[in-house]
């Protein structure tokens, strides 16, 4: 059938039947989709359930986020200059004799040696192999706030 | 909603019963997706893989899905989405061409894999590549498969009167098309 010099009307014209794309499967390929479907979800590698990665992740981002605010507090110019006259005004070692960083008095007041081990322990327990690092990044990027992040622990 | 949709998905849904009504859910449209994603993708590798990465996407996701579209919606809406971000990534890979996903689907079609069809078809489809993407979307889904606007619209989150415009719109383009050969 020639369309040339011919005005076509596809919704009208009786000549420009509906039809059908032409395209074929290769035979079988319906009936063995199921199987075929099935082999390559079982050899996906297991994710963990994004509650399990939470509970994992909630000590470390919890020890994250505070030293991370430490940080920011010691290396910012007026935080440092501030932390230090505190120190300064509440130890007992004005004088000078005493040379212990004042970063570490104060992390620890921010963060109990039952916590910071407790968190350790579970890091150690914690198996790297069972969440790969794109799934981890992409989970911290799209599921936990920067809100969340400070108050995972508390 | 059927009814039958709707068991399914409370089976899909529940542990114990969720692989075999997983595997209902494919045998019931796997066919009905993968023609759609085939119109869209044109080879049959791809469309067997994209169809592949659909139905691993709603085992993931089945918890998620609200029901308030029907499953068939849902459904062709993910695979919609995932044929798109297909073509997309071909678009970003194809510097070299104006339009690269036009010139990447002909070359497909040309190369002739898995098609049957009478020179008619063959022009026809020839034609549909050359639209642009959201007018071949639609072209394919009212033409072929002879869906209904308000089904179309639901899936493609379109209104009905832009959908009709863009079929109109796809229909002209190809009868011109046919004129001018």
């Amino acid at each position: 059938m020639s369309m040339k010099h011919k005005h076509i009307d596809m919704k009208d014209d009786p000549d420009f039947p509906k039809m059908e794309t032409g395209y074929s499967v290769p035979e079988g390929y319906f009936e063995s989709f199921g199987d075929r479907l099935k082999l390559r979800m079982e050899a996906e590698p297991k994710v963990m359930p994004l509650r399990g990665v939470l509970f994992y992740l909630k000590p470390a981002l919890g020890l994250a986020a505070g030293l991370a605010i430490l940080l920011t507090v010691y290396l910012h110019p007026y935080g440092k200059q501030s932390l230090l006259l505190a120190n300064m005004q509440n130890s007992a070692a004005v004088a000078g004799d005493d040379q212990t960083d004042p970063l570490s008095n104060t992390y620890a007041s921010l963060v109990t040696d039952g916590q910071f081990y407790s968190a350790l322990n579970e890091m150690d327990d914690y198996d790297a192999s069972k969440i790969s690092k794109t799934e981890l990044a992409d989970y911290l990027a799209t599921n936990c706030s920067d809100f969340e992040i400070v108050n995972a622990n508390k | 909603m059927t009814d039958k949709d709707k068991e399914l998905i409370i089976n899909l849904k529940t542990e114990g019963k969720k692989e075999i009504a997983f595997q209902l859910l494919v045998k019931t449209y796997q066919q009905r997706l993968y023609w759609h994603i085939r119109k869209i993708v044109v080879s049959h590798d791809d469309a067997d893989d994209l169809m592949q990465n659909v139905f691993i996407k709603v085992w993931k996701n089945i918890d998620n899905f609200r029901e308030d579209s029907s499953l068939f919606t849902w459904l062709f809406r993910i695979a919609t989405n995932e044929s798109l971000s297909f073509l997309q990534q071909k678009k970003r890979r194809n510097i070299f061409s104006v339009d690269g996903v036009s010139d990447y689907l002909v070359e497909t079609f040309e190369a002739g894999a898995h098609f049957e069809g009478e020179e008619l078809q063959k022009r026809l489809h020839l034609a549909v590549l050359q639209l642009p993407e959201k007018q071949r979307l639609v072209f394919n889904m009212k033409y072929y498969d002879e869906m209904k606007y308000e089904e179309m619209a639901e899936i493609l989150k379109t209104s009905v009167g832009a959908l009709k415009a863009s079929y109109h719109h796809a229909v002209k383009k190809i009868e011109a098309h046919f004129e001018g050969e």
